[in-house]
């Protein structure tokens, strides 16, 4: 467990400016908001949202989707951090010429390897989780200076976008892992060269031969963009004040299982391949 | 009791190599190295650049797959096998010390990773040598982030310590505490050190066996005072040179109105003068430099 920690602890020592790239973003996008309303109300006077009360359903509706685009916004930033660091943390003590330091003590691979998926999965999963409460707390406290309750809906949003968090890690993550103990330089680049001339070579069958071949690009677009889907079909609806999970099932389709899958293979894989690898 | 002395005990089958062989390619790298790293000694490694000293040690910890067995304690290691550093500490050739922690996060990070760090040398090492706690490894000086790395390694009890040019780029003050250190505070006669080294000249007090590699192979390991007193270092005028060639001399030194070559100790040439020679002498008979004798 000592060996553990300290895995943990150096990287974050190691790692902490890249994992903190969310929080950064946010805090921009927050200095930024506020720069804007500062700008606007000595330019154009405090906004009017006397109108917005009318109808206290569309007050309610537009909240939601303030809370769930911003909290969307967060996921999407955070799952992001996740791929990124998938390679900075197999990679980095390698580029930085420091690897036989850190793999000359006497502790396992399997534990070094653990670590590291603690520290990006977990870690920013922690991360995400305060940013999206925060980030919800000060719109909702926002939203409260003109006399609106954005809390209740604000929190139902939330709820909806743990879940795609999850979900989009776990479907992305392993395939940027696999990369990443593939390549040890430049393996996002790598990543994604590899599936654009998979597309490229599937879309060529397709014009030439009629063959429909899967395309990878598409299968992360359409992960990245599961909260619109949601909105979409009606999953994720704006339900003010109740929440319904059950109908996320239905994204649980046959392409995601086997999905599923193969990243379960794709995992062990990257343990044998970073396993096999030289250290000079 | 500490941890290696109850190993000491335990298993007495020391390090072993066997048959060691790796090729890069079509490049061979090491070819068929065997020797056995004995306890309680000081062992020299030398080679030219690029013989394959680096890459032995590297197949020694398990950091490179290779041909034939590394052995330790009686049980084989296999690739990347992290039970070799329950008894290996190695300090590699080009500071490899994480430039992104601070020195004390180091420090920390060996004390927690490694159950054989030994707090009360470690103490007592780190208050004499006064490291910045808490400036990055990155912004130190090379000595300083040798004499880090020495440091860290020192203070863990293990048995075998494996130095592959750990003074390379130093200067001679660094270099001469470097090896003090080593001997003061290491050194025992249960512990072994595996070094390479260019500057040979430096240690060759120290070392007890030499073993020399020349492209892959093993060309000789030997007791050093045996390998001494099979050598001399034969000085005859300028103008018996010829005698220096008929002898077989590979490599013949000129000095002003002399010429000398290092011989074995059993030839004898009318009128020369007879010294002990160092290793890098003999390094030069045995393995050759670049240029033939002529």
């Amino acid at each position: 467990m000592q060996q553990f920690k300290a895995l943990i602890i150096k990287e974050w020592n190691t790692h902490k400016r890249n994992y903190l790239i969310p929080l950064w973003v946010l805090l921009a996008v927050y200095a930024l908001s506020i720069l804007t309303l500062i700008y606007g109300s000595i330019r154009y006077g405090l906004p009017s949202i006397i109108q917005l009360g009318v109808n206290a359903e569309a007050v309610q509706s537009v909240l939601w989707v303030m809370q769930f685009g911003s909290a969307v916004f967060i996921s999407w930033i955070c799952i992001l951090t996740t791929l990124a660091l998938s390679d900075a943390t197999l990679n980095q003590d390698y580029t930085k010429r420091c690897e036989i330091f850190h793999l000359s003590q006497p502790v396992s691979l399997k534990k070094i390897l653990g670590s590291k998926a603690v520290f990006v999965f977990l870690g920013i999963f922690l991360q995400y989780l305060i940013l999206v409460i925060v980030n919800y707390l000060m719109i909702s406290a926002g939203m409260a200076i003109f006399g609106l309750n954005a809390l209740t809906s604000g929190w139902n949003a939330i709820l909806y976008t743990i879940p795609y968090y999850i979900t989009s890690v776990l479907m992305l993550m392993p395939t940027s892992w696999f990369f990443a103990s593939l390549f040890r330089k430049n393996s996002p680049l790598m990543m994604i060269l590899f599936f654009a001339v998979f597309d490229i070579v599937g879309l060529i069958l397709k014009v030439s031969w009629g063959v429909k071949l899967y395309s990878l690009l598409g299968f992360w677009s359409k992960v990245l963009t599961i909260p619109f889907q949601l909105v979409g079909r009606k999953l994720a609806a704006p339900k003010m004040l109740s929440i319904d999970f059950s109908n996320w099932a239905t994204f649980w389709n046959q392409e995601n299982w086997i999905w599923l899958g193969i990243n379960i293979i794709l995992v062990i894989v990257s343990y044998f391949i970073y396993k096999r690898r030289n250290i000079t | 009791m500490t941890v290696y002395e109850k190993t000491f005990e335990n298993h007495p089958i020391p390090y072993q190599v066997k048959n060691l062989g790796k090729s890069f390619g079509k490049f061979k790298a090491l070819d068929n190295v065997s020797f056995t790293l004995p306890w309680g000694k000081i062992v020299g490694l030398l080679g030219k650049n690029g013989a394959g000293k680096s890459t032995l040690m590297r197949c020694m910890l398990g950091f490179l797959d290779h041909e034939g067995t590394v052995s330790l304690d009686g049980f084989n290691l296999q690739h990347r096998d992290h039970r070799v550093f329950e008894q290996v500490a190695f300090i590699p050739d080009v500071s490899g010390l994480d430039d992104r922690l601070t020195v004390g996060q180091t420090i920390d990070y060996v004390r927690h990773m490694n159950p054989l760090f030994n707090e009360e040398r470690s103490g007592r090492l780190f208050a004499r040598a006064n490291l910045p706690l808490n400036k990055k490894v990155g912004k130190l000086s090379k000595g300083m982030k040798t004499k880090l790395y020495l440091l860290l390694t020192i203070s863990l009890d293990v048995r075998y310590l494996l130095l592959d040019e750990p003074t390379l780029g130093l200067d001679i003050a660094f270099r001469k505490e470097f090896f003090n250190i080593i001997l003061g505070e290491f050194f025992d006669e249960q512990r072994t050190i595996f070094i390479s080294t260019h500057q040979v000249e430096e240690i060759e007090d120290m070392l007890q066996e030499i073993i020399f590699i020349d492209n892959g192979k093993m060309v000789l390991n030997e007791e050093v005072e045996s390998l001494k007193s099979r050598y001399s270092v034969v000085t005859v005028s300028s103008d018996k040179r010829q005698s220096l060639v008929d002898s077989g001399a590979r490599e013949i030194n000129n000095t002003l109105g002399f010429v000398s070559a290092v011989l074995p100790s059993d030839i004898e040439i009318e009128g020369a003068i007879y010294n002990r020679p160092s290793i890098s002498d003999i390094f030069m008979e045995v393995v050759g430099g670049n240029h033939a004798a002529v």
